[in-house]
């Protein structure tokens, strides 16, 4: 019989961190490909914001929705610090062969010229399909503030598709 | 007021969504923040971008060359090159005479330049003895070669080999992601690959609807499982009734592995609606 080697990576504690980590990373990983449209910087972004719920794990009422809100945080530092010189990583997907219909492709790119906080709103309402209240305290803001937001998001992608 | 925008937003988003990759057996501590700043970006160097950037052209080409390639000759015959994206898949030459410890190994037989090819298996297989996992073939390799492919790789896994769970389901904007989480339970090394059949069944056994269709942007790439070895499978599903409507729960999911006979049934209420698919079997557990 071949000497075969389990892989413990594959292997992780049924509980704890590591248990939260495995059940929100693909979760986490997809919510912050479409906060910046970057799959490359997606995975690190993911680990950066488990990083911050790491030192209040097992202290936090709903440790999702903190994660959540790192991870909104942790994207906007990425748009803060990278900027318009990343714009080349911000296209959605490296891939030509990957399915993105022509329509969603254009809206994206529209998407992508909202400022922040907008285009967290439009992530957080049709990805997540948070409600407004959600929305707020994800953001850290008021409600009247989200729904003003989404308003002027929505208006700006209409008036930028032809 | 709600619109038109509003769909076509939810829709370009779970579109972009289904394009995310994930590297396999993903694990919390490939810490990208330094200690001093605790969850801050990390600033990549320039050179650290472009690095990254430069796997990521490899690894389309490779890709693409294995897509090429597989749609060149007939099936059995036919193992893709690997796609590597993660740590856990190892694109090692067929030349390759070590002893295989666990992780994904596989090659293109085929494609060997001419020569003696020895080739590694992935699993004890009957002919060979204990020692020594390393079977060696000769001219007679190309001639051979449908016979000799399933043999060099390892067997296929088989359904008495594996225990199969559901993962931890996820989703948005509409779509639903159920990965099937399956483990090598066996104690000899097993290859999967490509898409499972998967369908699901009332209590009294009766199919409901169609089975999920194969997602045919994720290349089926061999998985080689290990004892103890993890592999999934992505289920997808718009969540509700919006382009057509949904089949009511079903009190089982069955899941036929390619290559296999045996089905494997999985308890779960499943709600299939409009692009019901799956996604070509992976190694690690998010079906990604």
């Amino acid at each position: 019989m071949a000497p075969n080697l389990p892989r413990s990576a594959a292997v992780r504690p049924a509980d704890g961190f590591d248990a939260f980590f495995g059940a929100h990373y693909p979760a986490t990983v997809r919510l912050a490909h479409l906060l910046t449209g970057s799959n490359l910087s997606a995975e690190d972004l993911a680990q950066d914001a488990f990083a911050r719920v790491l030192p209040h794990h097992g202290k936090l009422d709903n440790p999702a929705a903190y994660l959540r809100t790192a991870t909104i945080n942790v994207c906007r530092s990425w748009h803060r610090s990278r900027g318009r010189e990343q714009d080349r990583f911000r296209r959605h997907g490296p891939s030509p062969d990957i399915a993105i219909s022509a329509a969603s492709a254009e809206l994206l790119d529209s998407i992508r010229r909202l400022p922040y906080r907008q285009q967290a709103v439009l992530v957080l309402r049709y990805w997540l399909d948070l409600s407004e209240a959600d929305i707020a305290i994800t953001l850290g803001c008021r409600p009247g503030t989200v729904k003003s937001l989404h308003a002027r998001a929505l208006e700006a992608i209409r008036k930028d598709l032809p | 007021m709600t619109t038109h925008l509003d769909d076509e937003i939810r829709t370009a988003f779970a579109e972009l969504a289904a394009t995310t990759t994930i590297a396999r057996d993903a694990e919390f501590g490939d810490m990208p923040s330094r200690p001093g700043e605790p969850g801050g970006p990390r600033r990549w160097t320039v050179l650290t971008a472009a690095a990254a950037c430069l796997v990521v052209v490899g690894g389309l080409a490779v890709a693409f060359a294995a897509r090429g390639r597989s749609s060149e000759r007939p099936a059995p015959a036919t193992f893709p090159t690997p796609v590597s994206t993660g740590p856990s898949t190892t694109l090692a030459p067929v030349t390759n005479t070590a002893a295989p410890v666990g992780t994904t190994v596989v090659g293109s037989p085929t494609t060997l330049p001419g020569a003696s090819s020895t080739v590694t298996t992935a699993g004890a297989l009957p002919s060979t003895s204990a020692a020594a996992p390393v079977v060696a073939e000769t001219e007679s390799t190309v001639a051979a070669t449908s016979s000799a492919t399933t043999a060099v790789l390892g067997e296929r896994c088989a359904a008495a080999d594996l225990t199969m769970s559901l993962g931890e389901s996820d989703g948005g904007a509409g779509r639903r992601y159920q990965p099937i989480v399956v483990t090598n339970v066996g104690s000899r090394t097993c290859t999967v690959q490509g898409f499972p059949e998967v369908r699901l069944v009332d209590a009294s056994g009766a199919q409901i609807g169609e089975p999920a269709q194969p997602e045919s942007t994720t290349p089926p790439a061999i998985v080689a499982l290990a004892p103890g070895d993890i592999g999934s499978i992505l289920l997808q599903t718009l969540s509700g009734p919006i382009d057509g409507p949904c089949s009511p729960a079903s009190a089982a999911v069955l899941v036929l592995l390619p290559g296999d006979t045996d089905e494997v049934a999985l308890a779960s209420e499943y709600i299939a609606c409009t692009g019901f698919t799956v996604r070509a079997f992976v190694s690690g557990p998010t079906g990604l």
